[in-house]
């Protein structure tokens, strides 16, 4: 009998992409009816950017939330300003200076993920009270490191993932569709992967069959540390400069996309898949707002109803009536 | 002897011990460090400070008494001191607007109680939901800081009322209205459902009735806080309750208050809001550098909460 | 004075009640007797309002009542025991008796004295007046039941629903439970009293009802039906008393595999020291909490550092994973909790143990499934879609196919129904046939009798206390002879 067994792609999986598949095609649309400029190349584009960048964000998120334990990672939006603002304040003239820049901020932000992870599993704090505070402290150590000052003059190589490798799609893009594919791949095929979601359905269980559920809770926060290390160095390179708390926002649409793409927020079930469909829903009805000059306050209003309402549909607890 | 034994035994068992001792502690260091730190005009503009916070610490406790979570209080503050400063500058009369910020309040309050109690909803999730809908209807109220409000106002406020700093009476009256329910059946009913609510919807209690009154009451500790802090800064300011949610959660773990329900009471986060004001004020007089500053708080919020958490463990209440 | 009529509720794909009706009468106590999934639970729930039938209607001293939520039902007089104890440690004893109907002082404000007043009445009443100030989280589960009891005694309702009761109870508790609910029916109250222990419908009821797969099987006066014929009737078959199944003698013969010297039960103070031979079964009987499932769980690790002699060589084993590398498997009787990995298919949950932590590619999942006699559309469907006992019974495939050196089990066919309970043992007989070794927690007396009855490779042994009190083997593994030694005789002499 074949294994890992093949059934990435059955029908169950399928019927819980479907509905942001059919949002994605009716915002394109709807936007698409607002201005021609809408589906143009270059708007596209950036779209697809800043869906990616987002998409690495969820992708963090979604380990996190497949972990259990009521997992969240409320510090994900720091962890991706710091290394923003931070990593340009290294050398990154060569490939060589720029290869381990990245290095440095991936381990940067895992170093975050791995202090996050500790404060849960050993010390049982909440996993939202200790992302919390840790962003906090992170906000702390990024203002303390630049001084306040914002990072500019970034190198032609950061910058490098603005350039356009086809007809909308950039070198970010890119990187964001390989990231989800490599994540959805370990996943469902490797033993890391699935044992992670089995560790997420049920701890207690997991580790009566022997697992070290301590361990791959503490791994599932370094990743998601580290990831998003890494999305904020790309993050600096599209935008070309940084700022304090200028990741802030990608917390809370990571939340909202993993959820709509389909994660369990108890755990054990997930799609890394469904999370980038969820980002790319996220962001197509942001730049629809922002196209129609709607002004920030709005914006928000309408975020927070749309992520109430998906979770009202998604995850509500049991009735006290049977 | 043995009476005094009694009485320490309970003082330990006290869920509000780790945040007395705390607070108390640090006014002890800050009056080496700090000159002045134990004057009467440092220790009443330090409460008026404090106040807004000491507000929004009441409902969260409440709320995370009957075993939910509410992070939205702080956008709720938020709206409420935009809100008031629009009505007082079109010229609504002073009453009024009161009560039309404090029936806001508790409309959101509502909202947040229909959506976790009645829709079942996860209370974290919904209210990270909530309070950015909050946040953009401040914006929208508000979209740029300003305003002004009478001086009267901002005199009350800083002044004494009967003696005691006026600003007492903003986080008095919520206090007040928790202890006398917390006399009626209502009071354990409420710790029943948090602690469990299967539990206590067999022992007939109405578990979401009761979640709901948390919600409610938290919007109108929200709503206070508006008034407490529209009295002291005297302006509005759409983002200004940002911080507070989490600071209010903080306060209300180093106060005892279990975040999984049915333990811990209002008096504790009391304290615990009054140590993490007294370490934001030590912090910014002190000589560290203000890129330090955030840091230093962060960490010594971290550790606060683990100490506070640990003081919880030792005393045979971890649940998870 | 209650009724229920053409009552229905289906969860799931599973039909707990099929058109029932049941009428109890004015001051009579009526049993409820019936196996797992026999809908007794249900259907007292109903009438207790934690669960809302999709037909059906109840009366209530002939007014028919709409019963929605429990508060209703107390509103209309009824008022109902949790089998999962309601009552809660952040409260104290007081308030947890006085919950339901706490007196109040003008009309709001809790009247703290009256409450501590009838408090103490009740407690006394119970024999737990040395309980009035305790914690609750302090009580022993027979007390807390008591307790429960007790919260349900106070609200004085005209119709009173006790759910298994007295399952945890010692025996002095149950004759004051039995006394006092003699003195309740004086008062013109009716009781329904849901238990599986034959002695006490026999000396506390007045009728008894048979439930048996979701149907009332017939009512009966408590002196019209005799054991044997009860118990048939909770089958829907002849029952015999004690059936068996074959003897499990294998080749290896007696050596030991496993010799742990010091299991500790902090409970109690005590130790216990166990030598587990190939191929054996032992099963551990008790009293609740008496240590069973202290044994089990600290041998596979889960309870702190043990040592001891596997196979021959010395080892400590400090968490589940390195009792699972020793070759050690553990089923536990908390499904939901400990067991099912329920946002996960039959495949997925089958081969987690294998491979995952042994590392190896699984055999043929179908084949193990139809080894298992499992039925099922697709293997890629959740577990949770499959019955209870069709779970449990993915769950001991989990490990068949890593050939454990020892099984341990802590009560693993609780909630489970009778037919699917014996497949669970031939399951486990089939296991032990090809080496693997069984220490089995069980609180039904008969399984073990059923188990461990006619094999020369077995024994029962019995724990009080945190202490092995007695040993039987080969004939003497009778259902009585293992009760009598759950609760030893006042000299210390068994029965």
């Amino acid at each position: 009998m074949e294994w890992p067994l093949k059934r990435t792609v059955n029908t169950k999986n399928i019927r819980v992409l479907l509905p942001s598949i059919v949002v994605v095609a009716v915002l394109l649309i709807f936007g698409a009816t607002l201005s021609g400029r809408f589906i143009s190349v270059r708007n596209l584009g950036s779209i697809l950017m800043t869906a990616s960048l987002l998409v690495f964000a969820t992708t963090a998120q979604n380990i996190v939330f497949l972990s259990g334990n009521n997992g969240i990672d409320l510090s994900i939006g720091a962890v991706m300003s710091m290394t923003a603002l931070v990593g340009p304040m290294m050398p990154i003239g060569t490939p060589v200076e720029f290869a381990f820049a990245t290095l440095t901020v991936i381990a940067m932000g895992a170093v975050c993920g791995l202090l996050n992870g500790l404060g849960i599993r050993v010390l049982s704090i909440p996993p939202l009270i200790m992302t919390l505070i840790m962003s906090n402290v992170i906000y702390g150590f990024t203002l303390f490191v630049t001084k306040g000052r914002p990072a500019m003059e970034l190198s032609k190589i950061l910058l490098g993932v603005n350039k356009t490798v086809f007809p909308m799609i950039r070198v970010l893009t890119i990187c964001g569709v390989v990231a989800v594919a490599a994540a959805e791949i370990i996943l469902r095929k490797t033993r890391a992967g699935r044992k992670l979601a089995i560790v997420g359905d049920n701890p207690n269980a997991a580790g009566l069959c022997g697992l070290r559920v301590s361990l791959i809770s503490v791994a599932a926060y370094v990743c998601s540390g580290g990831i998003a290390g890494f999305a904020g160095f790309m993050l600096v390179g599209y935008a070309g400069s940084a700022i304090m708390r200028m990741a802030d926002s990608y917390t809370l649409l990571s939340v909202a996309a993993a959820i709509i793409g389909g994660t369990s927020v108890a755990g054990g079930r997930g799609s890394f898949v469904g999370g980038a469909l969820g980002s790319l829903v996220l962001i197509l009805l942001t730049s629809i707002l922002q196209m129609l000059n709607i002004p920030q306050g709005a914006r928000f209003v309408i975020q927070g109803v749309l992520l109430a309402v998906i979770l009202l549909t998604n995850t509500r607890s049991e009735k006290l009536r049977q | 002897m043995n009476r005094a034994r009694l009485l320490l035994g309970s003082l330990r068992k006290m869920s509000a011990m780790p945040a007395i001792l705390l607070f108390f502690a640090l006014l002890v260091a800050n009056s080496f460090i700090m000159a002045n730190s134990l004057s009467r005009s440092f220790l009443v503009s330090y409460l008026n400070n404090t106040t807004p916070v000491m507000c929004i610490a009441i409902g969260t406790s409440v709320v995370i008494i009957c075993g939910e979570i509410d992070i939205s209080l702080g956008a709720m503050l938020s709206v409420g001191n935009v809100l008031l400063i629009k009505l007082l500058g079109a010229g609504v009369p002073y009453q009024a607007a009161v009560v039309l910020v404090l029936a806001a309040s508790m409309a959101m309050g509502l909202l947040n109680g229909f959506l976790i109690a009645a829709m079942r909803g996860s209370s974290l999730l919904t209210t990270f939901a909530t309070s950015t809908i909050y946040s953009g209807l401040a914006l929208l109220i508000m979209p740029v800081p300003g305003g002004s409000v009478a001086r009267e106002m901002s005199r009350f406020y800083n002044g004494s009322l009967l003696g005691l700093p006026a600003a007492a009476l903003f986080f008095m009256i919520p206090y007040a209205i928790w202890k006398i329910y917390k006399r009626t059946t209502h009071g354990m009913r409420l710790y029943a459902a948090g602690y469990d609510r299967n539990k206590a919807y067999v022992s007939g209690v109405n578990v979401t009735g009761e979640k709901i009154f948390a919600f409610v009451f938290a919007g109108f500790c929200a709503g206070m806080g508006a008034l407490a802090i529209t009295s002291s800064l005297g302006a509005g300011d759409a983002l200004i309750g940002a911080a507070m949610s989490m600071m209010a959660i903080s306060a209300a773990v180093i106060g005892g208050v279990s975040l999984s329900g049915g333990y811990g009471d209002v008096t504790g986060s009391l304290f615990g809001s009054l140590f993490l004001g007294l370490i934001t004020v030590s912090v910014l007089s002190s000589n560290v550098s203000p890129f330090v500053q955030q840091l230093a708080s962060g960490l010594i919020l971290l550790f606060g909460m683990l100490g506070a958490m640990a003081f919880g463990m030792k005393s045979g209440k971890k649940r998870n | 004075m209650l009724h229920l009529e053409n009552v229905s509720k289906t969860y799931g794909h599973v039909r707990a009640l099929e058109d029932v009706s049941l009428t109890v009468n004015q001051g009579e106590i009526r049993g409820i007797l019936g196996g797992n999934g026999s809908g007794k639970s249900t259907l007292v729930k109903i009438a207790g309002g934690t669960v809302v039938p999709d037909t059906g209607s109840l009366h209530i001293a002939g007014r028919k009542a709409a019963i929605k939520s429990p508060r209703d039902a107390k509103r209309n007089g009824i008022v109902m025991t949790s089998q999962e104890l309601s009552v809660m440690p952040n409260l104290t004893v007081c308030e947890n008796l006085m919950l339901c109907r706490f007196p109040v002082r003008a009309g709001v404000f809790a009247d703290r004295r009256k409450a501590r007043q009838t408090c103490r009445e009740m407690l006394r009443d119970l024999g737990l007046e040395h309980r009035c100030d305790a914690a609750v989280g302090s009580l022993p589960k027979n007390e807390l039941y008591m307790l429960e009891f007790g919260k349900a005694l106070v609200q004085d309702s005209d119709i009173l629903m006790l759910d298994e009761i007295t399952s945890a109870l010692y025996s002095e508790n149950v004759d004051i439970v039995r006394k006092k609910l003699k003195e309740y029916k004086a008062k013109g109250k009716t009781v329904l009293f849901i238990s599986h222990r034959m002695d006490e419908l026999y000396s506390i009821c007045d009728s008894v009802t048979v439930m048996r797969n979701g149907e009332a099987a017939g009512t009966f006066g408590i002196d019209e039906k005799n054991e044997s014929e009860l118990l048939s009737l909770m089958v829907g078959g002849d029952y015999e008393l004690g059936g068996r199944i074959e003897s499990t003698l294998c080749e290896k013969g007696g050596r030991p595999i496993v010799k742990a010297d010091r299991i500790p039960i902090p409970r109690y103070g005590k130790s216990v020291s166990l030598e587990i031979a190939h191929g054996e079964i032992i099963g551990v009987a008790g009293l609740q909490g008496h240590g069973q499932a202290e044994i089990v769980r600290t041998l596979h690790g889960l309870l702190g550092d043990v040592d001891m002699n596997v196979e021959g060589i010395p080892v400590t084993i400090r968490n589940p994973r390195q009792a699972v590398e020793k070759g050690f498997a553990f089923i536990s009787g908390d499904r939901e909790g400990e067991g099912v990995f329920k946002e996960h298919s039959i495949a997925d949950n089958l081969v987690a143990v294998e491979d995952l932590v042994k590392r190896k590619r699984p055999g043929a999942v179908a084949d193990v499934l139809a080894a298992i006699k499992v039925k099922y559309a697709n293997i890629h469907q959740n577990l949770t879609s499959l019955s209870g006992g069709n779970q449990q019974k993915v769950i001991v495939g989990r490990w068949t196919s890593t050939n454990p050196l020892l099984i341990l089990a802590d009560d693993p066919t609780k909630g489970i129904d009778v037919l699917a309970r014996s497949e669970l043992h031939a399951l486990f007989a089939g296991m032990t046939k090809r080496g693997s070794s069984l220490v089995m927690v069980s609180s039904d007396e008969q399984e073990l009798v059923s188990l461990c009855g006619h094999s020369d490779n077995s024994r029962v042994i019995v724990l009080y206390e945190g202490a092995i009190v007695c040993t039987l083997r080969g004939a003497d593994i009778t259902r009585d002879n293992i009760v009598a030694a759950t609760i030893p005789q006042k000299n210390g002499a068994l029965s």
